[in-house]
């Protein structure tokens, strides 16, 4: 379990600025529709108040449309209006499978377990 | 029986005290995307803060210098100015997070409109500080700040692997993760120095044993307040990690919503742990703001000698009442830009972990020196973890903004 400054070293000398945003891109809104999907889930089950789960919707909704506007990969763009579709009808299996198809997407960048 | 008791109040406002915006939302951050393996990290920087609180405490008690008294004595008029202006823009900018943060919470208990919500809470918050002494200031927003164990109560019910836990305050790093992955964990590392250490805490903290007039009997009090205060609070803040790594991890949840870190305590607990974890945050927050607000201007007081503190009435000590009350109405203003509150905390912590150095080394300066401290000089365990920490905090201050920039503030 120790790493080299090299690793470190060799990490920063090769990181691409482009294909960085992309990935912080994606990391966005898979996040935003795993939070939303839990919401919806806790909100069915009665374990959150029905304040709290509209405003974390709303809110999850207007950052989702933002990525839907903003991200630079056609694809992601597509993938974030129908995270929306599914928030709006309350729909946490399919914003599950959007996660799923998000997390497989961030690739090699994704994070080691 | 009645030291006693203000030592327990101490203890206990230190707890519900330490954790505010940026620990909350980096410790749920830090869980949900390296599970344990950053918790030796709070504990490190606990350590740290420990032993600057410890001292600047000390100092205050004996030398009666608070910290910015003793930045312009000691780093000269120039690069105190610059400390201070610095300073201020950063506690400013961590106080419309704070700000933010708190009109947040409500917003999610009310459904009122987030920018109305934080136009009151600045109102109430200004009316609180002008109307109340000092030590009713700390103590409730400390006190009511303690409701966030309910986090720690939560750890206990979802039952981690307590071994692996363990393991985790063992400084590591995680070598089985890609390469750039690696710098978002370095990133993470130093953020979280800079949230559990951020300057404002010593600043607030050594001004209000000024306000309290210190003693050398006080002594006890300081070293058990930033001991046992601190530990237990940064391990409310270890237990949101655990949470975060145990419920969101799973999910794929790098919490981007201030709200969701009260999803910890809702999921094991329903909406009567929804609502206490609620409640715990918008007054660990809102007395984070409160400590921001009035840091700036006890900053600011200090360093030009004037009139300054809460045990003064406000027309009594008017420029220090002007700067606090200025601070407040900047951090309003730039919460109704309508930034989102998450992106000031990241501002304001990679910032703040810049300003340490220049925060920390008076206090070695001064707490080293026989002339202000006689015989309440730091002793060799105090200078050694203080002369370490500042070679960390170094470090840490170089490397915070390649590390943002690079990693997006830990967003790829």
């Amino acid at each position: 379990m120790r790493a080299t400054p090299a690793i470190v070293l060799t990490a920063l000398l090769g990181w691409s600025p482009a294909a960085a945003d992309d990935l912080s891109d994606i990391r966005s809104v898979r996040t935003l529709a795993a939070e939303a999907g839990a919401v919806i889930r806790l909100q069915a089950q009665h374990s959150v108040t029905e304040t709290y789960a509209r405003t974390m919707k709303q809110e999850a909704r207007k950052q989702l449309a933002q990525e839907a506007q903003d991200a630079k990969a056609p694809q992601l763009r597509k993938i974030a209006g129908q995270a929306i579709s599914a928030l709006d009808d309350n729909r946490a299996s399919a914003l599950a499978g959007i996660v799923q198809q998000l997390f497989r997407m961030e690739g090699p960048h994704g994070r080691a377990d | 029986m009645g030291g006693l008791i203000e030592i327990t109040l101490g203890i206990m406002t230190a707890v519900g005290g330490f954790v505010d915006i940026s620990e909350l939302v980096f410790a749920a951050q830090a869980g949900s995307r390296f599970g344990f393996a950053l918790i030796w990290v709070f504990a490190f920087s606990t350590i740290g803060i420990g032993c600057y609180g410890e001292m600047s405490g000390r100092i205050a008690a004996i030398a009666k210098q608070p910290v910015f008294n003793l930045m312009r004595q000691r780093l000269g008029l120039r690069l105190g100015l610059v400390t201070l202006v610095a300073s201020s823009i950063v506690n400013t900018i961590t106080c419309a997070a704070e700000i933010g943060g708190t009109a947040l919470v409500l917003h999610l208990l009310t459904g009122w409109p987030y920018a109305l919500l934080a136009v009151l809470s600045t109102l109430v918050l200004m009316a609180i500080i002008w109307l109340t002494p000092f030590k009713w200031i700390e103590r409730s927003f400390g006190l009511l700040g303690l409701a966030m164990i309910c986090f720690a109560v939560a750890t206990v019910k979802l039952a981690p692997n307590w071994g692996a836990v363990a393991f985790g305050f063992v400084p590591q790093i995680p070598t089985a993760l890609p390469a750039k992955d690696l710098v978002v964990f370095a990133y993470f590392a130093v953020a979280i120095v800079s949230a559990v250490m951020f300057p404002y805490e010593t600043y607030f903290y050594s001004s209000g044993g000024i306000e309290e007039n210190w003693k050398p009997k006080d002594l006890k009090t300081n070293r058990l307040t930033t001991s046992v205060g601190f530990g237990l609070g940064s391990l409310l803040a270890i237990c949101i990690m655990i949470n975060a790594a145990i419920l969101f991890r799973p999910l794929h949840i790098d919490p981007q919503l201030p709200g969701t870190a009260a999803l910890e305590v809702a999921i094991p607990f329903g909406k009567a742990g929804l609502l206490l974890a609620l409640f715990g945050m918008l007054f660990a927050i809102s007395g984070a703001a409160v400590e921001t607000g009035l840091s700036t201007a006890y900053s600011i007081a200090q360093f030009f000698g004037w009139e300054w503190g809460r045990y003064k009435r406000p027309h009594e000590a008017p420029r220090f009442t002007f700067a606090w009350v200025t601070t407040f109405v900047i951090a309003l203003a730039l919460v109704l830009t309508g930034i989102d509150p998450l992106q000031l905390v990241e501002w304001s912590i990679v910032f703040s972990v810049v300003l340490l150095p220049l925060t920390y080394l008076p206090l070695l300066l001064i707490g080293n020196d026989r002339k202000y401290m006689g015989e309440y000089v730091n002793g060799r365990l105090s200078n050694g973890i203080g002369w370490f920490f500042y070679a960390v905090l170094l470090v840490a201050a170089l490397a915070a903004l390649p590390l943002y920039f690079i990693t997006s503030g830990g967003q790829t």
